[in-house]
């Protein structure tokens, strides 16, 4: 209920907020640039033992929507996205015992960025900045024949350097670099046991994520524009320590998440409206 | 985790007779029951006594309570806890052989003995009757564990688990099983058991793993229902990397509250993949009274083909179709 107060406060500000993202290709100086969109991405997340041993592998097509705002005052330029995805991934892993298993996860994954950018020279060809983030990712590996099901709800804020290159600019089209460099702050997973063991939250350790996009920009009209935007994210965390496990309050083992990788491929596409 | 059927029983308790010392093991033995005619009226309730005998003998189906990684859960490796006997001293007897040997308590240093916290909580103390004075575990030792509120796996275990060693090699292990008024609580069922068996068990780590037993008579006490099983043979092969699990059995199953009696054989053996409920392919005979005789032949992970030969003349009436969960259903 907590992590659902706190999305609903972001999502506010992310859609009531100055703030764009996604637009910051597009936008003439002081309008604000409200955006929305669909967005296909492809997951790909890896689990893995200790000695660097893939145990669990998840893949599969996620469609979403993204949508925010930004704006230009000056050379600051301001921007939030929020982008959702859901739907249903392949898992190949194993069950606790070490036998090979197979099922389906069901993935929702939910991201809200806002960050602000300073126009180092007077067209915007080059921007750096600062940028924050929440990240939540409810995994839910369905159980099939005698093995049970697993819900994981992984949470993480982070903190990031931002940087956008322009590497094409006209006055109907721009084509940008976007970089991202992001650390996780407290990232977390709760897990559901399904009963089996009481619920129990881990911290995770943290493991530096980046991203790097390529925005494309099409003028539409006189305040609008197209953005097609493919780009590729590395992320993931670190192993949690070993905690005990209770069932029923009663100790009955311990527990820990391994360390994880993800590595996505996304191509949003998102019509920017200005005002 | 998944309810325990009477016939889980009969992995359990063996043995007041077999061992001759736990007990005088004649209240209501159910081995006295004499052979059932098997009619087309009683043959799949007979044929699905005797599966989850013998399913349940190495606990086949105890991985009900596996989890999938996610979260990697130290305490509930291998099957997940589960009451099946040879399953849990397998259990027990890899663990106490993989611990470092204890300090000397003897004057002659051939009686060693230790208290080591289970992961849940409680205690089980191991006590090793060094028969050859060499310091490690070898064959003709005694190993005795002593279960106190001992939470493993999901499993609460009380009373006594004795080894007498009769094979330790790298790759196998065997003993000689007893039960002393050991007492097993999955949090649902409790399961409570006096005997033993001869247990082999040989792993080769991460890639299969085989538990052999063979007995005279195991008998279980599970929610006031005794069940016996007599003259059995059976083995369990794991295969990690296809994810299978392949078993056979042969014995007499009784149960006394059924009024069943009949020899068993797997004809063909079970194979079943981990993550399944039931057998995917194999054949179980169950022979009674007159050389009656029940056939299951596992279709398919959710059907099953039963037929009978109720004048044992080796005329079979033509096969009928069951679900595995109305044949399971048969037996509760």
């Amino acid at each position: 209920m907590r992590e659902r107060r706190a999305l609903a406060v972001l999502v506010g500000a992310s859609l009531l907020g100055p703030l764009a993202q996604a637009a910051d290709t597009a936008g003439t100086p002081g309008a604000l640039d409200l955006h929305l969109g669909a967005s296909v991405l492809r997951f790909d997340f890896r689990e893995l033992a200790d000695s660097g041993e893939q145990l669990v592998r998840e893949q599969g097509v996620l469609p979403g929507v993204v949508g925010g705002a930004g704006q230009t005052i000056g050379r600051w330029r301001w921007s939030a996205e929020l982008s959702h995805y859901a739907g249903s991934v392949q898992y190949d892993g194993q069950t606790q015992s070490g036998a090979t298993f197979d099922t389906k996860t069901d993935t929702t994954l939910t991201k809200i960025r806002a960050r602000v950018l300073r126009l180092l020279d007077p067209e915007g060809r080059f921007a750096v900045g600062l940028g924050v983030g929440y990240r939540q990712w409810l995994r839910q590996i369905r159980g099939r024949g005698r093995v049970s099901g697993l819900d994981e709800r992984f949470l993480a804020g982070d903190v990031s350097a931002e940087a956008r290159l322009s590497v094409l600019r006209s006055e109907a089209t721009t084509v940008d670099v976007d970089l991202q460099a992001a650390w996780p702050l407290q990232p977390q997973v709760k897990i559901d046991f399904g009963g089996m063991f009481d619920t129990r939250t881990l911290i995770l350790g943290p493991r530096p994520a980046g991203r790097v996009s390529v925005p494309a920009s099409w003028a539409t009209g006189p305040d609008s524009r197209l953005i097609i935007e493919p780009g590729f994210e590395a992320w993931g965390f670190g192993r949690s320590s070993t905690e005990p496990l209770y069932r029923h309050g009663v100790p009955a083992g311990v527990v820990y998440q391994p360390q994880g990788k993800g590595y996505n491929l996304d191509v949003k596409v998102v019509w920017v409206q200005s005002f | 985790m998944r309810k325990i059927n009477p016939w889980m029983a009969l992995v359990v308790g063996s043995a007041l007779a077999l061992a001759g010392c736990g007990g005088d093991g004649d209240d209501g033995d159910s081995s006295d029951v004499p052979l059932t005619a098997i009619t087309a009226d009683n043959a799949a309730g007979v044929s699905a006594v005797v599966y989850q005998a013998a399913s349940a003998l190495f606990d086949v189906a105890s991985s009900s309570g596996t989890l999938p990684l996610g979260a990697v859960v130290q305490s509930a490796p291998g099957s997940a806890g589960g009451l099946g006997l040879a399953s849990f001293a397998a259990r027990q007897i890899k663990a106490a052989t993989r611990r470092p040997p204890a300090a000397g308590t003897g004057v002659v240093a051939a009686v060693y003995e230790e208290t080591f916290q289970c992961a849940g909580g409680g205690s089980v103390t191991e006590r090793l009757n060094d028969a050859d004075d060499n310091g490690v575990e070898s064959v003709g030792d005694g190993l005795r564990l002593t279960f106190v509120n001992c939470v493993e796996e999901g499993v609460t275990s009380n009373g006594v688990l004795g080894f007498n060693l009769t094979l330790v090699s790298e790759a196998s292990t065997g003993a000689k099983v007893t039960f002393d008024n050991l007492a097993l609580n999955d949090g649902t069922d409790t399961i409570e058991a006096d005997g033993g068996f001869n247990l082999t068990v040989t792993e080769n780590t991460g890639v299969s793993e085989l538990y052999e037993i063979a007995g005279e008579t195991l008998a279980s006490t599970l929610n006031g229902d005794r069940h016996t099983i007599t003259g059995f043979t059976g083995s369990a092969a794991s295969d990690f990397a296809a994810a299978t699990v392949t078993y056979r059995f042969t014995g007499r199953v009784s149960d006394s509250s059924n009024n069943i009696s009949v020899d068993a054989e797997t004809v063909t053996p079970f194979v079943a993949q981990t993550a399944d409920d039931f057998p995917g392919s194999g054949t179980l005979r169950s022979i009674g009274a007159g050389n009656s005789q029940a056939l299951l032949e596992a279709l398919s992970l959710t059907l099953v083909l039963i037929s009978v030969d109720p004048e044992g003349d080796g005329s079979f009436s033509a096969p009928v179709e069951w679900s595995w969960s109305e044949l399971e259903a048969l037996a509760d």
